[in-house]
């Protein structure tokens, strides 16, 4: 070996050492990476934007202010579904193979059931804090944090019943979460003596939905139980009950009914109407409206919950390489303090909480007191 | 009584259908285009609208003609921009149809980024209803149906009595012997093109003011149109607007037995069972005379 070769040798040594130096140090800093696929066009895009990612979003800033978890910062990866699930399925993909991530989280069953196969297999936590789908849960790699859809169903049938309401008629999304709850309600109903007299359905993205509430007034229900995935959809119905001289004794929905898009076809419409909701602290809401400069909802405290509840458990785990150890943490946290309660994880997915209900009086969305 | 309710939403919303079909079926039984960015025109009206009352603060009563208007026009810039130039190179039906769903596709794209995909709102509350025993119509459903008696029957008359619309009629029967005969077809695609927009524009402003714009409002909307041109007949104006009622009434009164779901499989199920059994249409046999 010369002199020259010699030198050559020594400086390629050097800058291997460099390279795989500066691989070493880019690795220890390398963020934590998290993916989020939602429908973030479409009917339901801007209500997703504004509260379900919003809510992604700032926990993430909040964390990454805070120097991020086990000194990384983290780093959310996000996909648009366009309502389909095809798409989904290709986005979950790519998320896992392209941005290697480790969790995922998403939203409306359609759209997150078909993702659960694959998540078993490559071992990826999907977490739909919001969905509502008993099926959801029976996934080893999934998550809920919310009532579920029969839970749901069942308030408010056991309410129509306190109310002394005889007859009731559902008008649902198609769609299966929703399914679930109107399943779930019209049993409880009909368990205490009632007797559905009407069950309607529309498609996802239909607007006028004035001929299938035409048939449901012919049939003259005491109750209208009312089940659609976003707020955009709810005051479309809301609107057009009106339109059709449509008058039950009392209107049931969601918390979606305090969504904006209700308010801008016109609030009034939504008065006295009582609703299923989980109620999200005045702290969360503070630190929310900071952010965005609006109220938050239910789900954008929801799905704040599961980004945290997330991130602790990867923190608890020490490591975000083996996922199922990060799964096992959060399915046995046992009670955790979330922002619109006390969730309980109980060695599953499901974590329990229950719902509330609520009534809009005077523009306003109050606990309902009988 | 619900079956005459269902009937009376169906006539309204068929109304709608019926003139979107009828200027779809104008433009292509005159250019021989199948035109299914109509369905962006058709959106375009929407947001003309919108920008026009509440932005710009116009009353309504000058607001809705400007945006039929600015529809039609925005059809003819159509033709001007995408369709003249292909026709110069002596571009067929194929190539004419691929640059129809291109500019369809770019216009959705360019409202999306433009208004955003949320729904814009142009009217709050329930619309004002009209209450006939247990019937109740809105007032949108009884604009539509009036709109829909006023301007058939003049879009008739304007074809078979004036000179322009005869010089249409003989372009779409033969364009090669209207042109020899001294007719301007280049002037005429412009009129064509704004008169058939000027209909989807009549629809948009109803539909619009009733439910919101999204860059989308016009594809789903365009293709029950196409089934409605295909029922009708293709080829013949008021069988469009016949197929658009048909649409609207069996859409409608198919909710007496079936569930809304159902609804889009109604429209295909229409159109599956004509192409089987009646490929020509309702009015199909009037071709032998007729073209426009």
């Amino acid at each position: 070996m010369n002199d020259t070769t010699r030198r050559t040798v020594k400086r390629l040594a050097i800058a291997a050492a460099v390279l795989f130096a500066g691989i070493g140090a880019a690795n220890a800093q390398e963020p934590i990476s998290l993916g989020l696929i939602m429908p973030l066009s479409g009917q339901n895009g801007d209500y997703i934007k504004r509260y379900v990612l919003a809510g992604h979003e700032l926990a993430v800033k909040e964390q990454n202010a805070k120097g991020g978890i086990l000194g990384r910062q983290i780093k959310l990866h996000i996909e648009d579904s366009r309502s389909d699930p095809a798409t989904a399925v290709s986005a979950f993909n790519k998320l896992i193979n392209v941005d290697k991530v480790k969790a995922v989280f998403s939203i409306f069953t359609p759209f997150t059931l078909p993702l659960l196969p694959i998540a078993a297999e490559k071992k990826v936590i999907v977490l739909a804090p919001s969905v509502e789908h008993p099926d959801l849960t029976k996934s080893p790699w999934a998550i809920r944090m919310t009532p579920t859809a029969a839970m749901n169903g069942v308030f408010i049938g056991d309410q129509a019943h306190k109310m002394g309401l005889k007859t009731a008629a559902i008008i649902e999304e198609d769609n299966e979460a929703i399914r679930v709850s109107a399943k779930a309600f019209a049993a409880e109903f009909e368990k205490m003596g009632g007797k559905i007299v009407g069950d309607e359905t529309f498609k996802n993205q239909a607007t006028d939905m004035r001929g299938q509430l035409t048939k449901l007034r012919a049939a003259r229900p005491d109750a209208l139980y009312l089940l659609a995935p976003s707020g955009r959809p709810v005051a479309l119905l809301l609107k057009q009950i009106r339109e059709v001289g449509f008058k039950p004794k009392q209107i049931f929905t969601t918390h979606l009914v305090e969504d904006r898009e209700v308010i801008a076809l016109g609030g009034d419409m939504a008065e006295g109407v009582i609703y299923t909701a989980v109620a999200t602290t005045p702290e969360f809401n503070q630190k929310f409206k900071a952010g965005y400069g609006y109220d938050s909802d239910v789900n954008a405290g929801k799905h704040y919950d599961s980004t945290m509840v997330l991130l602790q458990a990867i923190q608890k785990v020490g490591s975000d390489k083996d996922m199922a150890k990060v799964r096992d943490a959060m399915y046995n946290w046992g009670a955790y303090q979330g922002t619109i309660g006390t969730f309980k994880f109980v060695g599953s997915g499901e974590a329990q909480i229950s719902p509330i209900l609520k009534i809009v009086k005077g523009g306003k969305y109050i606990r309902y007191q009988p | 009584m619900l079956l005459l309710q269902l009937f009376i939403n169906g006539l309204a919303n068929g109304a709608l259908y019926a003139l979107i079909a009828v200027g779809f079926a104008l433009i292509y039984n005159g250019t021989r285009i199948f035109h299914i960015a109509h369905g962006a025109v058709f959106t375009f009206g929407g947001y003309a609208l919108y920008l026009l009352a509440l932005p710009l603060g116009l009353p309504w009563i000058v607001a809705l003609p400007a945006a039929i208007v600015a529809t039609a026009g925005f059809g003819a810039l159509m033709d001007a921009l995408v369709y003249r130039p292909l026709r110069k190179r002596g571009t067929g039906p194929a190539g004419m149809f691929i640059a129809s769903i291109g500019a369809l596709t770019f216009a959705q794209a360019t409202y999306a980024l433009i208004f955003g995909t949320d729904t814009l709102n142009l009217h709050q509350g329930g619309l004002p209803t009209f209450d006939v025993g247990e019937i109740t119509v809105t007032a949108v459903h009884v604009t539509a149906a009036v709109v829909a008696l006023v301007v058939f029957p003049a879009l008739q008359l304007f074809l078979s009595r004036t000179r322009w619309g005869r010089a249409i009629r003989a372009l779409a029967d033969n364009p090669r012997l209207a042109v020899v005969r001294g007719i301007d077809a280049e002037r005429l695609y412009i009129l064509i093109f704004a008169l058939g927009s000027a209909f989807a524009g009549l629809a948009v402003v109803i539909v619009a003011f009733d439910l919101g714009v999204r860059p989308d409002l016009g594809f789903t909307v365009m293709f029950v149109a196409l089934v409605a041109v295909i029922v009708g007949g293709v080829g013949y104006l008021p069988g469009a607007a016949a197929g658009g009622f048909l649409l609207g009434v069996t859409q409608s009164l198919s909710l007496w037995q079936l569930s809304g779901r159902w609804q889009d499989v109604v429209v295909f199920g229409l159109l599956l069972a004509f192409l089987a059994f009646r490929p020509q249409g309702i009015f199909g046999h009037m071709l032998v005379t007729r073209r426009v």
